[in-house]
């Protein structure tokens, strides 16, 4: 269905009107407008680092590691590297050994945040949801050393993350709003944010779904 | 005296760090003064081996990658690659998700547009309307984010089917969207559409007949703006365009401010699209039930050996693929976006060509360059909307 739509131009031909209109500059003058009737109005962008964008719940961030949320020592993953198979930039590895039970222990867990994409395969294929994509962007480092995150690290990470969902829960932060931290801090998942550091911003007046609480 | 004021030919780098060629491309100008005698583009600064990395990567493992090919507009990449597999291995993908495919691609082709409409601008001087088209952008990747979880490297297209399905409230947000951005489309015509400056340096410059046109094998925008009727929704259908009702908009002169028009039109047309999409969207699933490209569900695989097999083949193994030879193409928002898979029945395509748009609807430009100022050079080159993402592959 539809068809084809002829859009083109003709030349106008140069009467006493366009003459009064070339003179008077009036397309600049409604451009001029225009601009001016969006100076008057509110602003429509955000006070980073200030206020910050909660990214949606299926972004796909920095990776982390999660714990059985009943029993606390033990971990969900149970090695069976189909992550480190699908990654397609090779940025996971995992080195595995043999428990005293005879079970498949994981000794650690290497994720080199340099190499990733950020594709969220690991977090799709793995078959416990022991993977989370945490919505940490602010990722930039000082060293590449810091980029390169073992098993520790990616546990403390993913349980931050998840207390700090929980935050964002209780208070009724809802993704994809702009929310401001006291006081200003630079990685909401590293800063350790309590409770009382995160504040609801004041409405700032938005055309676009970018609304804040 | 005056042996020594003879006119020479003088040789200027026009790039990589130019600002006006939207990203690194480099230009070689011969040049009397300020009149170009020739002009050589050289591509190849942003050079990453896609063709080469696909043929070391299971089907799957492509996916990602292909969105960073034309980085405005990922979503039509990585339509236009999982089309090709889903050929090669005769799946089909639901219903359901083809309209997501189509709303998600029609999104993009907007958020590209908007891009590329603000970069036009910004080269001929016309510093505000890339302010409002990043503006409007914003909306769509706020969108596209919410449904696929990244703003511009999708990862959302799979092999018979896509990712996710729609998240709760995303119909009634984009209609919401579409409402604005309709009444929006006004503000640009009003910063460009009757601006003197912008006519008088659009109008008139590079001109292409429709004969040279085609001989130079433009497609998109650029070929349409001269007066060829030509779309690859229309000429060769795929997904679900043939039951949309939208129009084509074709120019007739030939020059920058047709193919200006033609995009802008087709701002319009997309969201026509959009809109029929979301009202008819039906329901189902959104991942094709062939068990050579659909896992297992993850409650399924420590209950059931089969399906943990299953599911531990396709996820370490790879999807199969019949031995074949394929080409897909899409109507990407610059033209013709195609790949050609060789297949030798393995989970690795053994060849993988793209044929991308942005450098074959470059090959005029040395045609049009010739006599013309370098002022007119920033010109087209916005005028023929250049992603080097691609052109480098």
């Amino acid at each position: 269905m539809g068809d084809y739509k002829i859009v083109t131009y003709k030349e106008e031909k140069k009467g006493l009107k366009k003459r009064v209109k070339q003179m008077f500059f009036w397309e600049i003058l409604q451009g001029m407008s225009l601009t001016f009737k969006y100076m008057l109005s509110k602003p429509i962008t955000m006070r980073y680092p200030e206020h910050k964008w909660v990214a949606p719940d299926r972004f796909r961030g920095q990776v982390a590691l999660v714990r059985d949320e009943k029993k606390m020592d033990q971990d969900l993953c149970v090695g069976c590297c189909l992550c480190i198979r699908v990654c397609p930039s090779g940025a996971l590895d995992i080195i595995t050994s043999m428990g005293k039970d005879g079970n498949k222990v994981i000794d650690e867990y290497v994720y080199d945040m340099s190499r990733c994409i950020y594709c969220g395969m690991c977090v799709e294929i793995c078959p416990v949801d022991a993977l989370i994509s945490t919505g940490n962007y602010e990722l930039a480092e000082d060293d590449m050393e810091s980029l390169m995150m073992n098993k520790e690290a990616l546990l403390k990470s993913g349980h931050r993350w998840c207390e700090l969902k929980k935050i964002m829960a209780k208070k009724g932060i809802k993704s994809q709003s702009v929310i401001r931290v006291k006081p200003a801090k630079w990685t909401l998942e590293r800063a350790n944010v309590r409770e009382e550091d995160l504040e609801v911003t004041p409405d700032i007046p938005n055309i676009y779904p970018k609304k804040p609480m | 005296m005056l042996e020594n004021l003879e006119r020479r030919e003088m040789v200027l780098n026009f790039g990589p760090q130019h600002p006006s060629t939207h990203g690194v491309l480099r230009i070689i100008l011969w040049l009397d003064s300020e009149y170009i005698h020739k002009a050589l583009p050289c591509f190849g600064y942003l050079h990453r081996g896609f063709e080469k990395l696909a043929e070391n990567k299971t089907y799957d493992q492509f996916v990602p990658i292909t969105n960073r090919l034309d980085y405005l507009a990922g979503m039509c990449n990585s339509y236009s690659y999982v089309l090709a597999v889903e050929k090669l291995l005769g799946v089909t993908a639901p219903r359901r998700a083809e309209y997501i495919r189509v709303i998600a691609m029609e999104l993009s082709r907007l958020a590209s547009h908007l891009v590329w409409l603000g970069a036009a601008a910004i080269d001929l001087g016309a510093t505000t309307p890339i302010m409002y088209g990043f503006r409007e952008r914003e909306g769509i990747l706020d969108l596209l984010e919410k449904l696929s979880g990244g703003r511009m490297t999708f990862a959302f297209m799979r092999i018979g089917g896509v990712k996710f399905d729609l998240p709760d409230g995303f119909i009634d947000e984009c209609r919401k969207f579409l409402k604005i951005f309709s009444e929006k489309i006004k503000d640009y015509d009003v910063l460009l559409q009757k601006n003197r400056i912008w006519i008088e340096r659009t109008r008139g410059i590079g001109v292409l007949s429709a004969k040279e046109a085609i001989n130079y094998g433009l497609t998109g925008p650029s070929l349409r703006g001269s007066g060829v009727k030509f779309d690859v929704r229309k000429n060769d259908p795929y997904s679900i365009y043939p039951e949309l009702d939208f129009d084509i908009p074709v120019g007739k002169v030939g020059d920058i401010y047709d193919r200006y028009l033609v995009r802008r039109e087709e701002f319009r047309q997309s969201v026509r699209i959009i809109e029929q999409c979301l009202d008819k969207i039906p329901d189902g699933a959104i991942m094709s039930d062939d068990p050579r490209v659909c896992r297992p569900k993850k409650e399924d695989v420590f209950d059931n050996v089969e399906s943990l097999i299953h599911y531990c083949y396709i996820a370490m193994e790879g999807i199969e693929v019949p031995k074949g030879e394929v080409y897909s193409r899409i109507e990407g928002p610059r033209g013709e976006f195609g790949y050609y898979i060789i297949s030798q029945g393995t989970n690795k395509p053994y060849r993988l060509f793209i044929r991308v748009p942005t450098p074959i609807n470059f090959t005029p430009l040395n045609h049009l360059c010739q006599g013309k100022l370098i002022a007119d050079l920033t010109a087209l080159i916005g005028g023929f909307d250049l992603v080097l993402g691609e052109t480098d592959k």
